[in-house]
């Protein structure tokens, strides 16, 4: 890996599946440290890339082109070497953290499996003591009240806003270089995803992470991130910088995202 | 002159604690009325109370001046002048069914007189959808066309008022604008009660606003005076929380 190869670099990347292409010619690089907003509505592919990047493509849909995610081709790769990527290279946040956990599983034990691959990886020992103890402070770390009382409860004991701090936990006991969020705050509460996404944007920037942020919210992206990428039925229709995107957009279709966008914000500046 | 009235209204589940405390306000007609308010708030609770799929513990809900009864032929009555549409467009119509047959259930169900083609073409013209809708079925369309066809099986009956569970939330936000302005259209004759989180289809469609924090209200009026000037800290909190459109730094205004 040369020192200027960007941590992701994704190049003429085509998804099909069904006879249909689902992702066309998708090229977008994000460095190490960078943040990168990937804009879409539904079927527009921003999941599926996500998906593609993490090695999980559903079977039944191919990738084609090229994917590089800290200097290894992921697109053809072995699962054992994609199993030594993720977690290292990458992790992903997604929408719904209740699906994401398991129903069944305490948090904290669901939080230490991430966290005893990271020691095993990096050669370390860990004892239960200091298991414990990290548990305790990864839950610390995004910033949930009284860990030990969340790492002892089921999923369903807690609400939404504490699942998706457990899920960022999860994604980043590994230390990833890459965190990928796909829509995470989408099924939250307001008031609860304007904390989320301050808490997103603080450990990234903390850690210097790089981050791949999807939503088809372009309030919500402009808050985490400066640069993006708008996809609509599988294509790049533009990208650039999110606050030239918002003055001036140029592809029809970001100016229909925009103009939606606009409305109900205008609304509620006219009136307060 | 109010139509919707709820009266110190309370409310629990069997065996459970109280979900409403106390809840007061009237639906004027003619005036778009927000209830606004997070999960766990009582929203959808207070929509079955609203309308007339369970009784309050404590306290009225009247239409029309009179307590809601739970007798078959008042309840027939209250529904045609009482419709609602929900959240997600792709659960709440029958698959099986084409889009005719489902706009001509409410006309059969509440037995309304009439020939039910018309009505039908009427509404379908309503909400925008192509006449030869009536022959094709659900998934033949986009999940801002399936909205359009709750929406239509909604105002067949000629409700005086359409309640709104989250009417837009499960779409794309270029749609929620055309939805939003369709409803805004049809409240020219339809009062629209709008259950939502969002503040900004509020301010886009709502005259008035209640604000619910858990089971109670914390805050109603006049939607600009709530927003402008909000009296609760709740209120303060769900506004300063909504990520706004403005560069990276000036959005915690």
């Amino acid at each position: 890996m040369t020192d200027n190869s960007p941590l992701l670099g994704v190049n003429g990347l085509t998804i099909r599946g069904g006879g249909r292409t689902l992702v066309d010619d998708l090229s977008l690089a994000i460095g190490r440290g960078e943040r990168l907003g990937l804009i879409g509505e539904s079927g527009s592919g921003k999941s599926l890339t996500a998906l593609a990047i993490a090695g999980l493509l559903p079977t039944g849909l191919r990738a084609e082109g090229s994917l590089k995610l800290d200097g290894m081709q992921v697109i053809g790769a072995r699962e054992r070497d994609l199993r030594s990527l993720r977690g290292r290279a990458s992790s992903t946040v997604f929408q719904e953290p209740l699906t994401a956990l398991d129903p069944l599983m305490k948090l904290g034990r669901q939080l230490a499996e991430p966290l005893r691959r990271r020691a095993q990886r990096d050669g370390e020992r860990m004892s239960r003591d200091t298991l414990l103890r990290v548990i305790h402070s990864s839950l610390t770390d995004v910033a949930l009240p009284d860990p030990d009382r969340i790492a002892n409860s089921y999923p369903h004991e807690v609400s939404g806003g504490q699942r998706q701090r457990v899920a960022l936990a999860m994604a980043l006991a590994t230390n990833p270089l890459l965190l990928i969020a796909d829509e995470p705050t989408t099924a939250l509460d307001v008031t609860v995803q304007g904390e989320i996404l301050d808490l997103l944007a603080r450990v990234v920037a903390e850690r210097q992470m790089a981050l791949l942020f999807i939503s088809h919210d372009l309030a919500v992206v402009s808050r985490v991130v400066d640069h993006v990428v708008v996809l609509k039925d599988g294509v790049a229709v533009e990208r650039g910088p999110i606050a030239e995107l918002l003055r001036s957009p140029e592809h029809e279709y970001t100016r229909s995202l925009v103009a939606g966008a606009r409305a109900f914000d205008d609304a509620l500046g006219r009136i307060s | 002159m109010s139509i919707l009235e709820t009266s110190n209204v309370g409310f629990a589940y069997r065996r459970g604690p109280a979900v409403l405390h106390d809840v007061s306000f009237a639906v004027t007609e003619g005036r778009n009325l927000a209830i606004v308010g997070e999960s766990g708030a009582g929203k959808t609770t207070l929509l079955r109370l609203l309308l007339g799929l369970a009784s309050p513990t404590t306290g009225d809900v009247t239409f029309d001046g009179t307590a809601l009864l739970r007798e078959r032929a008042y309840l027939r009555s209250f529904r045609r002048n009482v419709q609602a549409v929900f959240q997600d467009p792709y659960s709440s119509l029958d698959p099986r069914q084409t889009v005719g047959r489902i706009l001509a259930e409410p006309l059969r169900s509440l037995k309304i007189p009439g020939a039910a083609g018309p009505a039908i073409a009427a509404a379908l013209k309503a909400v925008d959808l192509p006449a030869d809708a009536v022959s094709r079925y659900p998934h033949e369309f986009s999940g801002g066309q399936r909205q359009r066809i709750a929406i239509a099986r909604a105002i067949i009956p000629g409700p005086r008022v359409l309640l709104a569970d989250e009417p837009v939330s499960a779409l794309d936000v270029s749609t929620r604008v055309r939805i939003v302005d369709l409803l805004a259209s049809l409240s020219e004759s339809i009062t629209v009660v709008l259950v939502s989180h969002d503040l900004g289809v509020v301010a886009a469609l709502c005259q008035d606003t209640v604000v619910l924090e858990r089971g109670r209200v914390v805050e109603a009026g006049a939607t600009e005076s709530v927003l402008r000037s909000p009296a609760s800290p709740y209120t303060r909190r769900l506004l300063a929380s909504v990520p706004r459109l403005s560069a990276p730094g000036t959005e915690a205004r």
